[in-house]
């Protein structure tokens, strides 16, 4: 049986080998990512990763930093919820997008604020909007019109992002 | 610290510490180059994580956790001096035995070199993406983060914005030391990455010199390279995923587990103790794996009948290190009140294993077909596990009774494991398994590819002992 196991340990060997036909392009792609890395500011890296640009950022570390108990809420109107958990279907599509933006904005700015959540249509955002918290939510707003937010009452809009993608923070004032 | 005054500290600590803790349990650098720089970084990186655990646990404020690994390694230097008069008088130093002095193997040292070069490229191409997203963002280096802005006051009620804050936590540790020596959570959005990429590295030095201890250097480079051309190593290579720290313990804990079983030498079940130990501190999965380990046993032992078991007997401190990590992690999780979601504390309100008898009907087919796709993927490694089956039925009468049989039997156990685990998973499976499935198993591939080499090995040409593990 010494053969048979020979011919394993070629057949493996071989394999193994045939594999490494795959790793110049991980590499080359490795070397680029490097190079953009170590060459563009932390700033820019954060923009390209999150879509949140740094004065965006700066803002929102400054009222953070300012006063501690805020609430962060990213939200896109755009719904999807239902579908979200098949990464095939593309009607959950905006829904993954708001996740995405939610995680990566909440990983990036912790533990200011610590209090990150995320909604995909108004229903969940007004569920977010507590009025014991009046004054103290902030809503990343996804919404790509030029209307106003209105759900759940008044909000003060604090900063407006055209680049690169539409993003406004609003400060949500209360319930009319 | 800043600049490149923080880079040498963030390597020296964990390398300082590591290489006298090597040379405390008997390993030399001249028992092969690549093994001690692999338990090097192993060994630091744990002791580091338990400093770390230390300092929080003494409230110690984090500006002065960077000199902790130096001190540590200080101090451990000192006692051996003290205690054992010089390094050479650690018991089981003379049984871990040198390499020999073959013929130059210079072809196989730029292999790995080469290799090692590809690791370290892959992982630098982590420095243009900021640690956010996936479960390195949201598990791993939030923890991180927690552990040093909300502990102590504020950490149990932060762990609300974690997804599984019950998790093992040697890779927050990492991390936060990290953010510590570079002077905050804000400070840096990709060195935190750095001491847990150093584990795909270690991972792939270790995996070669195991495998060289078992095969030609041509043979031990084709199964390496699985590894190096495994698309789920890449993506560990880049991240601070802690999947790629359990393979590296793992790994370790085998190949340890296996050198010592069939030479003696003590140096290695203490590695192999320590993999263990890494391993379980990494993630959940090992508690399946070190279940599996015990399963196999008592079927070792009963097909086995009356007879010993061949091969040296490992005493009860081999465990010690392993429990003192599941303890800790335990008391930890209950002390801040974290719970596994498989254990009910999920949406459905179920356990896995209730999950597990509702859903076996529908899923298992399901996983069976993703087990044959895996395998079958020529763009994988993962017929690893099939033919490490294989070669196991075919050799069951050799296999049965020598050293290799406990970690071949209880490695398949643990592979089939991981997908009853997917069977009792309350999330949508399909989800599920796009997420995790591939990251998950490739846990246990570096060792069977170890396992399959070992078996292989026996037929194979010996090499001549030298850059490789621990000899005989």
């Amino acid at each position: 049986m010494a053969w048979g196991r020979r011919l394993v340990l070629g057949l493996a060997a071989a394999f193994g080998l045939w594999r490494l036909t795959a790793l110049p392009a991980p590499l080359a792609e490795a070397a680029a990512a490097a190079a953009r890395g170590l060459t563009s500011p932390a700033e820019e890296r954060v923009q390209r990763a999150t879509g949140l640009g740094p004065e965006l950022v700066a803002r929102l570390r400054a009222l953070a930093a300012a006063e501690p108990g805020l609430r962060l809420v990213f939200y896109s109107p755009y719904g999807g919820a239902s579908f979200e958990l098949d990464a095939q279907d593309p009607r959950g599509e905006p829904a993954r997008q708001t996740r995405i933006l939610f995680e990566r904005g909440k990983n990036l700015l912790y533990p200011k604020p610590r209090d990150a959540h995320f909604a995909r249509d108004a229903g969940e955002l007004l569920a977010l909007l507590s009025p014991e918290l009046a004054g103290r939510v902030l809503v990343v707003d996804g919404t790509q019109g030029p209307e106003p937010l209105t759900v759940g009452g008044a909000h003060e809009l604090l900063h407006d992002q055209a680049m690169p993608v539409r993003l406004r923070l609003w400060r949500w004032q209360g319930a009319r | 610290m800043t600049g490149l005054l923080g880079v040498l500290v963030l390597a020296a600590g964990p390398l300082c510490l590591g290489a006298v803790a090597a040379r405390a349990i008997g390993l030399r650098w001249a028992d092969g180059l690549w093994h001690h720089a692999a338990a090097v970084w192993l060994l630091g990186c744990l002791g580091l994580g338990a400093l770390v655990q230390l300092a929080l646990e003494l409230h110690v404020p984090p500006g002065w956790w960077w000199p902790l690994p130096f001190a540590a390694a200080a101090l451990l230097h000192a006692s051996m001096r003290l205690c054992a008069g010089a390094a050479a008088d650690v018991p089981g130093a003379q049984a871990a035995g040198r390499p020999g002095r073959g013929a130059s193997s210079a072809g196989w040292h730029a292999f790995v070199l080469l290799g090692a070069g590809a690791v370290v490229l892959l992982a630098a191409g982590a420095l243009d993406r900021p640690c956010l997203e996936g479960d390195e963002g949201n598990i791993w280096s939030l923890k991180a983060k927690s552990l040093l802005a909300d502990w102590p006051d504020a950490f149990a009620a932060a762990q609300v914005h974690n997804l599984h804050p019950d998790y093992p936590q040697l890779d927050p540790l990492l991390q936060a030391w990290t953010y510590a020596v570079l002077g905050g959570v804000e400070q840096t959005l990709v060195a935190n990455r750095w001491l847990v990429q150093g584990a795909a590295l270690g991972l792939w030095l270790l995996l070669c010199a195991a495998l060289r201890r078992q095969l030609p250097a041509w043979a031990a480079a084709g199964f390496a390279a699985v590894l190096l051309g495994e698309p789920v190593f890449h993506e560990l290579c880049r991240t601070a995923y802690a999947d790629g720290m359990v393979a590296f313990g793992l790994l370790a804990a085998v190949h340890g587990f296996v050198g010592w079983r069939s030479s003696g030498a003590q140096p290695l079940l203490r590695l192999a103790s320590g993999g263990l130990a890494f391993a379980l501190w990494s993630k959940n999965e090992p508690l399946l794996y070190v279940g599996c380990l015990g399963l196999a046993a008592v079927l070792l032992r009963l097909g086995a009948g009356p007879r010993p078991s061949p091969g040296p007997r490992a005493r009860l401190w081999w465990w010690g290190p392993s429990l003192l990590v599941v303890a800790t992690t335990m008391l930890w999780n209950r002390r801040h009140g974290l719970h596994s979601d498989l254990l009910g504390h999920n949406p459905t309100g179920k356990s896995m294993f209730v999950l597990l008898v509702e859903q076996w009907r529908e899923r298992v087919p399901v996983l069976l077909g993703e087990a044959w796709s895996a395998v079958c993927s020529p763009q994988h490694g993962h017929a690893g596990f099939a033919a490490l089956l294989l070669v196991a039925v075919v050799r069951l009468r050799r296999l049965v009774g020598g050293a290799l049989a406990l970690p071949t039997l209880a490695l398949l156990g643990s592979w089939v494991g991981l997908h009853v685990v997917y069977v009792g998973s309350f999330l949508p499976l399909r989800f599920h398994l796009d997420t995790s499935y591939l990251r998950v198993t490739f846990q246990l591939l570096p060792a069977a590819l170890f396992l399959l080499a070992a078996q292989l090995g026996a037929v194979a040409p010996r090499p001549a002992p030298r850059d490789t593990a621990v000899a005989p």
